[in-house]
């Protein structure tokens, strides 16, 4: 418990408050998020969990910025992201969060450490000639150095995700969101990868927001948060789960 | 260097979707193909001419005298006003091909009377030295064995070549009526101021003076060519040559039976060459849209295809300006593909097509470049156009949020919303398949749009075509109408009407015989320039061959003395209206006519006609003819076609044969014979060329419509792999694939059809009018309905090949991958 408690003792990496998300595109405007207020501190690996449907994939949306929010605030490392236009949070997404899919999403028809160096591409991280040997170090991080020269197509679901894993270390982030990770995997497979995962909280001090299905993965994360009807209803914390390392 | 991933990645793209790089280079390059073919074609072939004709020193006066020493030549040369003159001199003659086993004795002593078939010549001997350095008239040589030509020789336009099969070495029996020479055909030259050959059927040929002992000519000059200094207008050259006129030719008592002072510019194949240009600037024009729209179209959809590649990217930190600059890099890069691949084939394309127009317009192309703004255009529609059409997708797909872009609902395409979806789902009573292919051919509604534009302009400009082709054809058939005689023979001096009448008359099977008489009279114009002379045909006032068809007024009665003018004199001499009195000099003699009507032309040039028996008095022949008009059986009656006349072609053919035998047998000599059906097919060959070009080029925009379809196919393929995988699962086999495509690619084909037949009644009364005015020609216009319907089978023909290769890929899906595409 101890450990958990100096994790608080620091500022929060997210804030989230009073976050309101309502999609009116259909024919009824729908609410995903009623208000919700959450802090997530440096180092937590936080595990979404709940139906389909209910809100989580919508909260890690606004935490990326990939989507926006109707109202609220969120703050992640103090920078307010709902202040941000489309081009600022680009850059700012690229240099603080690793964005995991649930399909991969590597680029087909780019090899797989050319998918790894593409966000150093974009967001100017390290010198052109050294990227290369960093996606490297990226890729064995992941066990998938031998694999470096192929393509996606040619790789297994569990390779992929190692891949895509490792191009959201690409630019160091401290954060990596990722939304079913393993729901496309089979179970062998989906337990690598969450060991990666738990490695990567645990060695490399990252801090993970994941949504799963798996109730069993989700009993390894250190702070479990049930998402329902777009609230927070259970916030978990594990005390038998050493978290400063 | 070390490439950027994302530069990679266009290359890869590039590289491993080959049939999408395909269908947009294709759709790129053939838009190139086509703009450079019509606007290549045109200027190149515009500042050819212009070249071509100002190189020839086309005479700025040029008179038609009695015969007359070189001495003259000198004494108007020495005028201050005069750059250089040459004396020539102009005959009419004959020939038929000596065959190489038959010596030019027995060809001189047997062939004429062996009945072959012998082609009409106007030669113009020159002196030795003028061949090379004449100022005037200059003439081109192309391939010549013997320059400048002995007594022996024989030197031919090129045109005659596309008509006859004549080479170096042949030999030729030269008959002028006055004399008969086998000659030998020692080179040929190119001459832009001869009448192609295909045209009237006559060859232009060239002697020197030395052969015209041997032809029965005499050694005198008979036409004057002068070039005036400066550059000066039709009027100032008017003066000076009526000044030579005055001064030098009726001081030494030579009669003067014909002044030409032309226009600066002008040139018989002017209107021709007008009509043509004006049709491959509105050809530019529908490829310049049709190739816009299918660049816009293939571009947008691969892009919107990249949707959720540019999600991702941006989820992992890509700016907008980035992936901006990404898209519009792979679009250059198609781009610059298509413009390595489309211009080549397009110069070539537009090379050929130039060769063709010069070859039947009878001039010489010498630098087939391109202008530099229409390379200019070329690059702009290789590259600039995708560009420009690329940056509203590109601009939509990076401001789409990147939830968006992972979600199918929102990122594809969906159904069901709009009035025409509703419509179409009410549609119960269609085999599943069919309604299917027919849901699917509106899901992409904008794309739909774009591909049902592109190919409704081609459609409708192949149907326009077809229209501008059977209202020629009407033209033709009108003319048919005009002139009802079976056969006609041209003397070379005048003979007695009443002679030639009788003469005719007594041939069996003629109806009817009718005599005419053909001359020149010179106009002055109401500012007292005495002008160009005209070509005048001297009618009876109650001829039963002419019909005139009237713009205004009628035609002289018998002995009356007046004038009727067509619709060409009259537009380039616009004093000229009904009701108005004009100056006439003929023979020497001035003359007041009133001008009592206007009449269509028949792409004869300008025309004055007369009353026959007015003109030869005032020629100074009275009671004599120069030509002779038959009608058959039946020769009265109407016919309405060109068919229609054709199938009295046996029937003119004998009449004509008979009536030349006949009149050469009591010594008068003949110039040249036509049949109707021939002069119908020459004016026909005249306005054919217009039709043919537009063939060609309605083929090279239909090519575009095909690329366009296939590719709006190609892609829908690749959209809906996923449904085709599922459709596969629950049972469809290749059949049912293929029968799906090729229903959308004939639904699209027949909405684009209909668009386009609305359109093309506009365009095709819109070329027509440009016709009118740019051939100074009444036309007919008649809509080719039956060409609706054939453009409609050419439409589903193109609907099912442009579908053939999508289907085919449609069915190599397999239902693993379908399933699992992203």
């Amino acid at each position: 418990m101890g450990a958990i408690r100096n994790i608080r003792t620091v500022d929060p990496l997210i804030r989230l408050r009073n976050v309101v998300k309502t999609y009116t595109k259909g024919a009824v405007p729908f609410t995903a998020l009623h208000d919700v207020t959450l802090d997530v501190y440096p180092g937590e690996f936080v595990g979404l969990i709940g139906k389909s449907g209910s809100g989580k994939t919508t909260l890690i949306n606004m935490i990326t910025g990939i989507d926006h929010l109707t109202s609220g605030e969120i703050w992640v490392q103090d920078t307010p992201i709902h202040t941000l236009n489309e081009n600022q949070m680009a850059i700012w997404r690229g240099r603080t969060i690793g964005v995991v899919f649930q399909f991969f999403q590597l680029l087909p028809t780019l090899t797989c450490i050319e998918n790894v160096m593409l966000p150093m591409d974009f967001c100017k991280v390290h010198a052109p000639t050294e990227r290369a040997d960093y996606a490297l170090n990226y890729l064995e991080e992941v066990e998938m150095a031998e694999h470096a020269h192929k393509l996606p197509s040619a790789l297994s679901g569990g390779q992929q995700q190692r891949v895509a894993i490792a191009r959201a270390l690409a630019n160091d982030p401290p954060l990596i969101v990722a939304d079913e990770p393993t729901g496309n995997l089979d179970s062998k497979t989906a337990d690598a990868v969450f060991t990666l995962f738990e490695r990567l909280v645990h060695q490399e001090h990252k801090t993970i927001v994941m949504v799963t299905h798996d109730k069993d993965l989700a009993a390894r994360v250190t702070r479990s948060l049930t998402v329902s009807d777009g609230v927070i209803s259970n916030d978990s914390l594990y005390a038998d789960v050493d978290v400063t390392g | 260097m070390v490439l950027p991933p994302r530069v990679r990645k266009i290359f890869r793209d590039l590289g491993t979707n080959y049939s999408r790089t395909l269908l947009v280079v294709a759709s790129i390059a053939v838009g190139i193909l086509a703009i450079a073919a019509t606007l290549g074609g045109r200027q190149v072939l515009l500042r050819e001419f212009d070249r071509d004709f100002a190189q020839s020193q086309r005479a700025d006066i040029t008179y038609t005298v009695s015969d007359c020493s070189p001495q003259v030549v000198r004494r108007i040369t020495a005028r201050p006003q005069v750059a250089s003159a040459v004396g020539v001199r102009i005959f009419d003659a004959s020939y038929m091909v000596v065959p190489d086993d038959m010596d030019d004795a027995t060809a001189l002593r047997e062939l004429s009377d062996a009945g072959g078939d012998t082609v009409s010549l106007s030669i113009a001997a020159l002196d030795a030295a003028d061949f090379d350095s004449a100022e005037v008239s200059h003439l081109n040589r192309l391939d010549t064995q013997v320059w400048p030509p002995g007594s022996d020789d024989i030197i031919i336009e090129a045109s005659a070549t596309q008509e006859y099969p004549l080479a170096v070495g042949d030999r030729l029996l030269v008959d002028t009526g006055s004399g008969k020479r086998v000659m030998r055909i020692s080179g040929f030259v190119h001459d832009i101021n001869a009448i192609p050959t295909m045209f009237f059927e006559e060859v232009t040929a060239y002697v020197s003076r030395d052969a015209l002992a041997g032809l029965g000519q005499a050694d005198a000059i008979n036409t004057i060519r002068v070039n005036t200094t400066g550059s000066r207008t039709r009027a100032q050259n008017a003066r000076i040559a009526d000044a030579i006129q005055d001064q030098v030719l009726d001081a030494q008592g030579i009669t003067v039976t014909r002044m030409e002072v032309p226009e600066p510019d002008y040139h018989f194949f002017g209107n021709l060459f007008a009509a043509v240009s004006v049709l491959l600037l509105v050809m530019a024009f529908m490829a310049l849209a049709l190739s816009g729209f299918l660049v816009v179209t293939t571009v947008s959809a691969i892009l919107v295809q990249q949707t959720k590649q540019i999600g991702i990217m941006k989820a992992v930190g890509a700016r907008r300006g980035q992936i901006a600059g990404l898209y519009l890099g792979l679009v250059l890069c198609y781009g610059a593909l298509a413009v390595i691949i489309g211009y080549p084939v397009g110069i070539g394309f537009g090379n050929w097509f130039i060769d063709y127009a010069g070859g039947i317009l009878n001039f010489q192309i010498s630098d087939y470049t391109f202008p530099f703004w229409v390379t200019a255009t070329l690059f702009g529609v290789g590259l600039l156009l995708p560009a420009l059409a690329a940056l509203i997708p590109i601009i939509q797909g990076i401001r789409r949020p990147i939830v968006d872009a992972f979600n199918p609902e929102v990122a594809g395409v969906t159904f069901g919303g709009g009035v025409i979806d509703r419509l179409l789902g009410r549609i119960r009573m269609l085999p599943r398949p069919t309604a299917l292919a027919l849901r699917s051919t509106f899901a992409h509604k904008g794309r739909l749009i774009m591909t049902l534009i592109t190919l409704m302009l081609a459609s409708a400009t192949v149907m326009a075509v077809f229209s501008v082709g059977t209202s020629l054809n009407r033209t033709v058939d009108n003319v048919g109408g005009w002139w009802r005689y079976d056969a006609q023979v041209i003397l070379t001096r005048v003979a007695s009407q009443r002679e030639l009448e009788r003469l005719a008359g007594g041939i069996s099977g003629v109806e009817y015989a009718e005599t005419w008489l053909d001359g020149r009279v010179t106009i002055q114009r109401p500012d007292g320039t005495k002008n160009d002379s005209f070509w005048t045909i001297g009618i009876p006032g109650d001829t039963h061959i002419m019909h005139f068809e009237f713009v205004e007024g009628r035609a002289p009665a018998a002995g009356e003395e007046a004038v009727l003018v067509t619709t060409d004199l009259a537009s380039a001499e616009d004093f000229l209206q009904v009701g108005s009195t004009v100056t006439l000099t003929v023979n020497g003699q001035d003359v007041q006519r009133p001008v009592v009507g206007i009449v269509t032309g028949s792409l004869q040039g300008a025309t004055l006609y007369m009353e026959r028996d007015d003109l030869a008095n005032l020629s100074g022949v009275p009671g004599n003819a120069t030509r002779v008009l038959v009608q058959g059986t039946d020769g009265a009656v109407r016919r309405d076609t060109l068919a229609e006349i054709k199938q009295r072609t046996d029937l003119q053919t004998r009449l004509a044969r008979q009536l030349e035998t006949r009149l050469e047998d009591k010594h008068i000599p003949v110039s040249s014979t036509q049949t109707a059906v021939e002069q119908l097919e020459l004016t026909g060959s005249q306005l054919g060329i217009l039709t043919t070009i537009l063939t060609i080029m309605s083929a090279a925009l239909g090519l575009v419509g095909i690329i366009g379809l296939s590719g709006s196919m190609t892609l829908s393929v690749i959209e809906n792999t996923r449904e085709i995988g599922i459709m596969r699962s629950v049972g469809a086999g290749h059949a049912s694939i293929f029968g799906i495509y090729i229903t959308q690619g004939l639904v699209v084909g027949t909405l684009s059809w209909a668009a386009g037949a609305v359109l093309s009644w506009p365009l095709s009364w819109g070329l027509m009018q440009a016709l009118i005015t740019s051939l100074d020609m009444k036309l007919a216009y008649s809509y080719s309905t039956s060409g609706v319907f054939f453009t409609l089978g050419i439409v589903w023909l193109i609907s099912v090949v442009g579908s053939l290769l999508p289907a085919w890929r449609a069915a190599q899906v397999s239902i693993r991958d379908a399933i699992s595409y992203e």
